[in-house]
């Protein structure tokens, strides 16, 4: 261990004594580097923070600007001494706070109040105090943010290189030892007088400071590469999702965890792989009836009375416009593509399949024509509900009291064939002229 | 715990021609050895074991669901939402020590805030890691974030728990931001002095070209100030909204004002006591008597005498409003909480408590570091069990008699709990390895050589 | 434990016997708690697996499909049946026979399943309510234990076969049998009241005239049958009407429990216990058991069932004291030289009922046990003939087949037949005889004896593993049938899914062996009924109906015939308190499992017991007194010992229980049934201990000479409520506040101050800081749950189970409080420890506006509607759990595991076929809770928007409130004035628990009203 400090001695103090390019004690006769790397500036170096004060105050006295002093730790008095004005740090520090203030009640209100209220165990929408706790957190988390970052930028940080940086005895300046460098860009800067000014401060050595040649301005590749490295990799998941999120792919998408996306329930029509036809949906049992589907009243739901046809229309429909509309609608719905708008048996369905004429098509009928005007409404009924020829049932589809209305509006496109002016009512027979 | 010097390469003086390079060595030589003693392999061995195991009992929750811990209705927080809290209050010595001392101007602090708060940031780690696992649906802790999504479907500001979310968030952040601020002058003075060149650019990335210029100084102390400044309220804060999760509610033993400064001295108090148990072991073999000493061991004890106070008076405090508020739950349950079933819960807890930092009333005993380990150590048991009395057992009896029930932690509850401390003692131990476990710079800077008067000629 | 702290605790309710236990004994357990093994709480433990095979892989990373999203595949028909539309439930009207009284029900199908059961509003025997058995039916058709197909046994080894193999076995069989006019031939069948049924009989007695069918059941009627034999020299069936009594007094009944009648029973009698309704009932209940009735009584005296043939005997002689009866009816009995008859209490009660029956004469109802001896029935017929009450609250039907011998009797004969080797074949239809005949018949060793043993059972069960031949018999909702109403009304069955494993019906399979020339159940029933149903309209409308609308059999006057001189053993007269040794041991059927056939329905065996809230097994039950005299501590496994057998069990201290009497149930520790109620040969262990180890045909319901020695092993009883011993503080806190939370009154204070229930708790005005952002001006739900017609027998919870999708968790779990039943009924008893008052209180989520849950959810997942119900959004859960911690009714369910796991794999896909697709299948870490049923809420919105319409009042009924046999759940819109709900929260009784929270409930309780007589007060 002991030896490691000797180490550490030689290359800080005695680097004095040793090294080319060390403080010279007294005159600095040498017009340092004639031809050589420019000038950054002189440095002097001091024992105690003490000595580094008055320097200071030497210096800022001379009306030096560009100059600096260099210490462990931060030297009492120094601003004093050095003329270091007040930091704007605190103003940007407060806005950063405002703005989190803000930031916590609009997030608050929009999320909870107005994007998306809540109801909430009675409560107002909005109420102040329940709020408090999060705006007061946000203002925290940003003013704190902001105080480092802005520390760190008003202080040009992070620097990668510095000519002092070339100076092995520099690194005393964060160990035990302080510094001041005046820069040679100050315009008060000559190197002679300044080289006194500074031995005129009782340093316990004075140095020329030449620019950095040696280091590359900027980091070197390998640490900038590794470095932009981790950045994207932080971002490759991101970048994943994100495309994830625009690309389109075959196999259905990742879902590691099932949550309640897929529930061990069965809704309609669902697959059961337990039975063989591998169907969650079981065939009713013939000859069960459900509860409100007795329709024992032939009438209304099969047409007949007894054994024969009904004539009439069943006391449940009653013979209204509110039935013929929805006579017609339900017509226009089922039947018309094949029997057509008026029944004429000239749907599109019906002409299409017509100009295929593939023959095994037995055209629609004209739903006005004779015998079917002859027939009772029970047995048009029936039709409907069974269907006919290569007419489809349509029982399981249409409400008996829908089919039954389409038989009305049926009878009225019958009535409407071949009707005469007379069978217009009085009042509207204007409206035909 | 004296270290033969062979066996421990911290021990003897450190060398150096000023006060200053004392220092420097004296902290610096922790991080430089080559390779540090058995003793801390051995530590960290152990850690890792531990370590180990959280993530195995977590996994295992994970998998199975976390009905694997004992947690039940009506006792629905059980052991996580206890270790959550208990390792936040420990979380909170570091920035108090750090904030409110700084703001103080309490120059003792200098000599333990650094790694007080690195306990702090590694505790809140921990604590973070509860809220997350304990719900049902551990991969789904991130609703509770404010996340823009197509269902517009946005955390419920009004509950406590998302008051967690921020407190704890916030709190985390800031203080791994102070605690780096503050490390930024002393990672340069590692790397002016490493000797490799991984070192030097390790150091040299985190110092951030740091050269202790004055001008950069000056920002520096401000911007220090106002982190204290805002991270004063703050330490205030969290506990307060964590206290927040009981005083908010309907249970009776959960449903009191007197929980925020209740629960944050409870925090100061536990978190010193971890600070003390740590750091009389830490200066003892690190060799940091010189840095840390038994001015400020004496300081600390003074501090967990009088805050172990202040929860013994919350705790007599409580069991008076209950029987003042004349409301019948109240009264039962603070009857419950003494002579019920888990009345030996209650009575650690004061005994730990209130009772064995009285010994502090003594001089000699607030400087002898062995009765402060000991009593370090009970505070943090205490401390432990008085959050257990809080959040299970005020559960286990509430309104309706027919839904009382009763907890008892399961093997993975233990498990879990043992498991964070390995997560704890991991990140310590790697702390004092690599990274200057006190704050060089500040020290420095309240050494009488410090204190300049311009030298005339 | 002292008098003296008995005494601090008279009049209020308290918990359980722990609290008001002293004992060191309790203390001890107050220690084992800290020393519970944690390998029971281990997630995959074996009772575990019982459920959760895959516990370890809980997280089912989605199982079947990987990590990606499943594919859903549509199946649907290419030819829709009429009138049906998918996804649109139906319901079908059909019934359930237990013990051959049927109960009409309808099912719900959804796409041809039936997933729901309640009862049949038209149907005399059911008025539209349901029991939790009936409830939790629907389930077995799902059972993946069910028996798969048809196989034979030979010894150990089982061999699958199937229907045409034993149709070619059988044929000639019976054919050669036929030739031999049946002899050897024996039937042993369950009672069955199926007119097909008796047809097919009748067509079989002729076919095998020396063939003997013989009807056994483990639980039956026959006391009642054979006691009015001896009072009217034929059997009859008793009805009551107890709408129209005013005073009830019961003999050991069990009238709301398990009496085939006790949904009309319990729908009567809960008209007469709401004041507002008219005058109230008084119910005198005389009883070893604390039965439902005795909770709902106003006055219970706890004696031994050996001692109340003496107290009925006594009672008739006060009676006939006070009314001289006809000579006609014989002399009146003396009143017994019973020394604990002149016990003051006793003496009082007995005089006490006695006046108060004359005072009501025609207005009164005097009812025997089932499980007490004919003579008490006897007694009982004679009193309400003296009193006139026949005709007016009781009437009669004449039995089925008067001439019929009892089962035990027919059983014995059968046995000894089996045993003389007289036996050929034996075919047994449904019963499960091996494992419930009683003991000392040795029925498996004559069994044995039995050339062609073959059995018909819907499981492999321990018969049909000691048969030759084992057959699937087609669940009830599989088959079509028809059985008798309580009444005698003729009750239709149809099925509502072709049978999923190929079983057949007793009804087929007895066509088949007596060669009918129809087979199929459809046609078999349809011929039965041919002539009173001759259209194919009148036909289906019965189907329809689900039952022959005014087909209740003729009602009947019997002559009552003198009774002689009862005479009373020794025991019977014997003292008030017997010692060790002579104890007594009543042994009833189990309130789920009924005589052990429903054992492998998971939602009856996790359905808690009435008064113990015990799940998952059965226990001894013992009066504390009792149990600290025979130094018996609670959850403690004792030894009993009774003619020579012993049973270990479990030890529970049960309030109530009389004095000396120990009460067990039948139904558990089956052994060969399926991987819920047991399967050795599967690792799966019995739940609960096989009683019938112990039941004797001599004394099938009650047995003397009991000796109980303790073993003072600890045992964790898996109750629901009273888990943990909670020690004095706990005791005298919940003393405390426990009348008010069920808050009561006397008949006369309540006629004085209707609203007492209001003053109950003193609290200071309820003030809000805010006014509520919602006015609820749309619908407004409310509910109203009656605390003075509940009687605790958890329909509610099973009808919620089938209609929310509610697991499972065991009883590990359960003993952990894990349970999930959205709705609990509470128990509090009151008074003395060992003979107090109880009361039931079902708590659902009271929806409260001012919700304390929802304030505390991070995510939001729990908020409240505008029409003020507490919603829970289960995607949106993280699960938290914090508005469990904040619910002060600890009403919110939570998901530790997933507790479908085990739907996932093969076999067990046939259970998620009973789940109610329009609720949410519950994963992992999410919170759960009553939501008033919100589907059907929405569904009959639906409705009523597509018929622009309003909706009508009554027309949206919760699940809970549907099945609820006394009515004593109301549901509706607060705002409508005019629903029954409005009015009620409206009424005087009404209140809200925990109101001085100001949680602003939804749900408000009525308060329970007594009635006791002044004399006894």
């Amino acid at each position: 261990m002991s030896d490691k400090q000797t180490d550490a001695k030689k290359s800080t103090g005695e680097a004095a004594k040793t090294e080319p390019d060390a403080p010279k004690d007294g005159a600095g006769t040498s017009k340092g580097g004639a031809g050589g790397t420019p000038l950054h500036g002189l440095i002097a170096e001091y024992e105690t923070p003490g000595a580094l004060l008055s320097a200071s105050k030497k210096v800022r006295d001379a009306g030096f600007k560009n100059w600096d002093t260099y210490t462990p730790f931060p030297v009492h008095g120094i601003d004093g001494a050095m003329g270091i004005k007040p930091t704007v740090l605190p103003w940007i520090v407060l806005g950063a706070g405002l703005t989190g203030l803000a930031t916590g009640i609009l997030l608050q209100w929009w999320t909870n109040t107005y994007d998306y209220p809540y109801l909430t165990s009675g409560k107002p929408m909005w109420s102040l105090p329940a709020h408090v706790p999060v705006m007061f957190e946000l203002m925290v988390l940003f003013s704190a943010i902001t105080a480092l970052v802005a520390m760190l930028a008003l202080n040009g940080l992070p620097e990668y290189s510095h000519p002092l940086d070339l100076k092995k005895y520099f690194a005393r300046a964060t160990d035990d030892r302080f510094f001041l460098v005046i820069q040679a860009s100050d315009p008060r800067f000559a190197e002679d007088e300044t080289w006194k000014l500074l031995e005129g401060t009782h340093p316990t050595a004075v140095d020329r400071l030449e620019e950095d040649r040696v280091t590359p301005a900027n980091m070197p590749r390998p640490l900038v590469f590794g470095l932009v490295l981790v950045v994207l990799g932080a971002l490759v998941p991101f970048a994943l999702i994100a495309r994830a999120r625009v690309s389109t792919s075959e196999k259905p998408r990742i879902h590691i965890i099932p949550d309640m996306d897929f529930q061990e329930k069965f809704k309609s029509q669902r697959m059961n792989p337990v039975f063989e036809d591998k169907r969650a949906m079981r065939p009713e049992l013939e000859g069960t009836v459900a509860v409100g589907a007795l329709e024992d009243d032939d009438h209304l739901y099969r047409g007949k009375l007894g054994d024969e046809w009904a004539r009439e229309f069943p006391a449940q429909i009653p013979i209204s416009d509110s039935t013929m509309k929805r006579g017609q609608q339900e017509f226009g719905v089922f039947c018309a593509p094949c029997h057509g708008q008026v029944g004429h048996g000239d749907g599109m369905v019906n002409e299409r399949a017509v100009e295929l004429a593939q023959g095994t098509w037995v055209p629609a009928s004209d739903v006005t024509q004779e015998y079917l005007r002859k027939q009772p409404v029970g047995e048009l009924f029936n039709t409907i509900t069974h269907g006919i020829r290569n007419m489809p049932p349509y029982g399981p589809q249409i409400s008996p009291e829908d089919r039954w209305a389409i038989v009305l509006y049926v009878r009225a496109l019958q009535r409407s064939r071949g009707a005469t002016i007379q069978d217009v009512p009085e009042a509207d027979r204007g409206s035909l002229k | 715990m004296t270290v033969a010097t062979d066996l421990n390469p911290y021990q003897g003086r450190p060398s150096g021609d000023t006060a200053f390079a004392r220092i420097t060595n004296n902290v610096a030589r922790i991080a430089e050895v080559p390779t540090p003693p058995k003793a801390w392999y051995i530590a960290f061995g152990i850690a890792l074991i531990l370590l180990a195991v959280f993530f195995g009992s977590i996994g295992w929750v994970f998998w199975t669901g976390i009905g694997a811990w004992g947690t039940q209705i009506p006792v629905a927080w059980a052991m996580p939402i206890v270790n959550f809290v208990f390792w936040v209050g420990i979380g909170h010595a570091g920035t108090l020590i750090s904030a409110i001392l700084y703001l103080f101007r309490q120059h003792w602090r200098t000599s333990i805030n650094r790694f007080a708060e690195a306990m702090t940031i590694f505790a809140v780690m921990c604590a973070a890691i509860f809220p997350g696992i304990h719900i049902g649906r551990p991969w789904l802790p991130y609703w509770m974030f404010p996340i823009p999504n197509q269902m517009e479907v946005w955390p419920q500001f009004r509950s406590p728990l998302e008051w967690d979310v921020f407190a704890v968030g916030t709190y985390a952040t800031v203080s791994i931001l102070f605690w780096y601020m503050g490390m930024i002058p002393d990672l340069a003075t590692f790397r002016d002095r490493s000797t490799s060149k991984i070192r030097r650019i390790a150091y040299g990335l985190f110092a951030m070209g740091w050269r202790g210029s004055s001008r950069q100084w000056h920002r520096y102390e401000r911007a220090y100030l106002l982190l204290a400044a805002l991270a004063t309220p703050l330490v205030l804060s969290v506990h307060s909204v964590v206290s927040f999760d009981m005083a908010t509610s309907q249970i009776p033993g959960w449903h009191t004002t007197i929980f925020p400064p209740y629960f944050v001295a409870g925090a100061v108090f536990g978190g010193f006591g971890m600070v003390v148990t740590l750091a009389v072991p830490a200066r003892q073999f690190f060799g940091l008597k010189h840095i840390i000493t038994l001015d400020h061991i004496e300081v600390m004890n003074k501090i967990i005498l009088a805050t172990g106070m202040l929860v013994g008076y919350s705790y007599a405090m409580e069991f008076f409003i209950a029987w003042y508020s004349a409301s019948p739950w109240e009264i039962f349950t603070f009857y419950n909480r003494a002579f019920g079933p888990v009345w030996w819960i209650a009575w650690t807890t004061y005994i730990c408590n209130v009772v064995f930092p009285q010994i502090f009333w003594w001089k000699k005993l607030r400087r002898n570091v062995w009765a402060t380990f000991v009593v370090g150590v009970f505070v943090n048991v205490g401390m432990w069990f008085e959050r257990f009395m809080i959040i299970p057992s005020s559960l286990t009896r509430d309104f309706l008699p027919s839904s009382w029930g009763y907890f008892l932690p399961n093997k993975i509850d233990y498990l879990t709990l043992g498991g964070s401390f390995g997560l704890f003692f991991t990140l310590f131990l790697l702390f004092c390895r690599y990274l200057p476990m006190v704050a060089m710079a500040e020290v420095k800077g309240i050494q009488p050589s410090a204190h300049a008067h311009p030298e005339e000629h | 434990m002292s008098q003296v702290d008995r005494k601090a605790h008279k009049g209020a309710f308290w918990r359980s016997i722990d609290e008001l236990e002293r004992s060191p004994r309790f203390q001890e357990l107050l220690k084992n708690e800290f020393a519970a093994p944690f390998e029971e709480l281990e997630p995959n433990s074996p009772g575990r697996r019982r459920f959760m095979q895959v516990i370890g892989a809980s997280l089912a990373l989605a199982g079947v499909s990987g990590c990606r999203w499943q594919e859903d595949h549509l199946l649907p028909q290419t030819r829709r049946p009429a009138g049906t539309t998918p996804g649109v439930p139906r319901s079908f009207a059909t019934a359930m026979e237990l013990g051959g009284v049927a109960t009409g029900l309808h099912v719900t199908s959804y796409d041809g399943r039936p997933i729901k059961v309640e009862g049949n509003p038209a149907h005399p025997g059911s008025h539209g309510a349901c029991s939790a058995i009936h409830q939790a039916s629907v389930l077995d058709v799902w059972d993946p234990d069910r028996s798969e197909g048809v196989c034979t046994f030979s010894g150990t080894q089982r061999t699958a076969s199937s229907w045409k193999a034993f149709e070619d076995f059988a044929t000639p069989l019976f054919a050669g049998l036929r030739s031999q006019a049946g002899k050897g031939l024996r039937i042993l069948a369950s009672e069955s009241s199926s007119p097909s049924l008796a047809a097919l009989r009748s067509k079989l007695a002729e076919a095998f005239p020396q063939a003997k069918w013989v009807e056994y059941e483990p639980v039956s009627q026959e006391n009642e049958r054979e006691g009015s034999r001896l009072a009217f020299g034929a059997p009859h069936r008793m009805l009551l009407d107890l709408e129209k009594a005013d005073i009830v007094v019961s003999l050991d009944t069990d009238l709301l429990g398990l009496h085939p009648a006790a949904l009309v029973h319990s729908r009567a009698i809960a008209k007469r216990r709401t004041p507002e309704l008219g005058e109230m009932n008084r119910i005198y209940a005389i009883e070893s058991v604390f039965t439902l009735l005795g909770v709902m009584a106003d006055h219970r005296l706890a004696l031994r069932s050996e001692l109340v043939k003496a107290v009925a005997a006594a009672l008739d002689a006060e009676v006939s004291k006070l009314v001289q009866p006809a000579a006609g009816f014989g002399p009146p009995q003396e009143r017994p030289a019973a020394a604990f008859l002149e016990d003051a209490q006793v003496a009082k009660f007995i005089a006490v009922a006695a006046k108060d029956l004359v005072a009501n004469r025609g207005k009164g109802v005097v009812v025997a046990g089932s499980h007490q001896p004919p003579e008490v029935h006897a007694l009982a017929h004679r009193l309400n003939v003296i009193l006139d009450n026949v005709g007016a609250t009781v009437t009669y039907v004449a039995d089925r087949e008067p001439t019929r011998p009892t089962h035990v009797a027919a059983l014995k004969s059968l046995v000894d037949e089996m045993n003389a080797g007289q036996v050929e074949t034996l075919v047994v239809l449904g019963q499960n005889p091996v494992y419930s005949a009683p003991a000392d018949f040795g029925f498996g060793a004559a069994y044995a004896k039995v050339k062609h043993r073959i059995h018909l059972c819907g499981y492999e069960d321990e018969t049909s593993h000691a048969s030759t031949w084992h057959l699937p018999e087609a669940h009830y909702l599989e088959a079509w049938g028809d059985a008798l109403g309580w009444d005698g009304t003729v009750t239709m069955m149809q099925p509502l899914i072709a049978p999923i494993h190929g079983g057949r019906s007793a009804l087929e399979l007895v066509a088949l062996i007596s060669g009918d020339e129809k087979k199929v159940g459809a046609e078999l029933v349809r011929r039965t009924h041919a002539e009173r149903l001759s259209t194919d309209k009148a036909w289906r409308k019965a189907v329809h109906d689900g039952f022959i609308a005014g087909s209740a059999a003729p009602v009947v006057r019997p002559e009552l015939r003198p009774l002689g001189k009862l005479t009373l053993s020794p025991r019977e007269l014997g003292p008030k308190e017997v010692d060790n040794g002579n104890l007594e041991l009543v042994i009833l059927p189990d309130s789920r499992l009924y005589d052990g056939r429903f054992a492998n329905n998971a939602w009856l065996q996790e359905t808690p017991e009435p008064m113990t809230k015990l799940t998952w097994e059965n226990a001894a039950l013992l009066n504390p007194a009792t149990a600290e005299k025979l130094g018996v501590g609670d959850s403690t496994l004792v030894k009993l010992e009774i003619g020579g057998k012993q049973l270990t069990m479990p030890a529970m201290m049960s309030p109530g229980q009389a004095k000396g009497s120990v009460r067990v149930v039948l139904g558990f520790g089956r052994t060969t049934l399926g991987h819920v109620g047991g399967l050795v040969e599967d690792g799966v262990e019995p739940t609960g201990v096989d009683v019938y180890q112990v039941r004797t045909s001599e004394a099938l319901h009650i047995a003397g000479g009991l000796k109980v020695t303790p073993t003072g092993e600890y045992y964790q009883l898996g109750t629901t409520q009273d888990l943990h011993a909670i020690g004095d503080i706990g005791r005298e806190g919940a003393a405390e506040r426990i009348p008010e939370l069920v808050r009561q009154a006397d008949y006369a204070e309540y006629k004085a101050k209707p609203d007492f229930a209001k003053h109950k708790v003193e609290h200071p005005p309820l003030l809000s800081l805010w006014v509520a952002p919602v006015s609820y001006d749309g619908q407004k739900w409310g509910m109203s749950i009656d605390m003075n017609r509940c009687m605790g027998c958890n329909a509610c919870m099973v009808a919620c189970q089938a209609e929310n999708n509610i697991p499972v968790v065991g009883k590990e779990q359960v003993v952990m409080g894990r349970e999930m039943h959205w709705i609990r009924v509470d128990r509090y008893f009151r008074g003395l420890s060992d003979e107090p008052e109880a009361a039931f209180q079902p708590v659902p989520c009271q929806q409260c506006e001012n919700a304390p849950c929802e304030q505390v959810c991070p995510v939001g997942a729990t908020q409240h509607s505008e029409e003020g119900l507490n919603d829970m959004t289960y995607n949106r859960c993280i699960g938290t759990r914090y508005c469990s911690n904040n619910c002060p009714y600890k009403v919110r369910r939570f998901n530790f595991f997933n507790y479908h796991m085990e739907f996932k794999d093969g076999k067990n896909q046939m259970k998620a076929m009973s789940f109610n697709p329009e609720v949410s299948v519950r994963f992992r870490g999410v919170m759960e809770k009553c939501t008033y049923c919100v589907q059907r809420i929405q569904s009959v919105k639906i409705q009523a928007k597509n018929h622009k319409r309003p909706i009508k009042d009554g027309e949206i009924k919760t699940a809970c409130q549907q099945t609820c046999p006394t009515e004593a759940i109301v549901f509706g819109d607060l705002n409508d004035k005019a629903s029954e709900v409005a009015k009620l929260q409206a009424g005087p009784r009404a209140y809200a628990l925990l109101e001085e929270l100001n949680t602003r409930p939804r749900t408000l309780y009525l308060a329970r009203v007594r009635n006791p007589h002044p004399e006894l007060g």
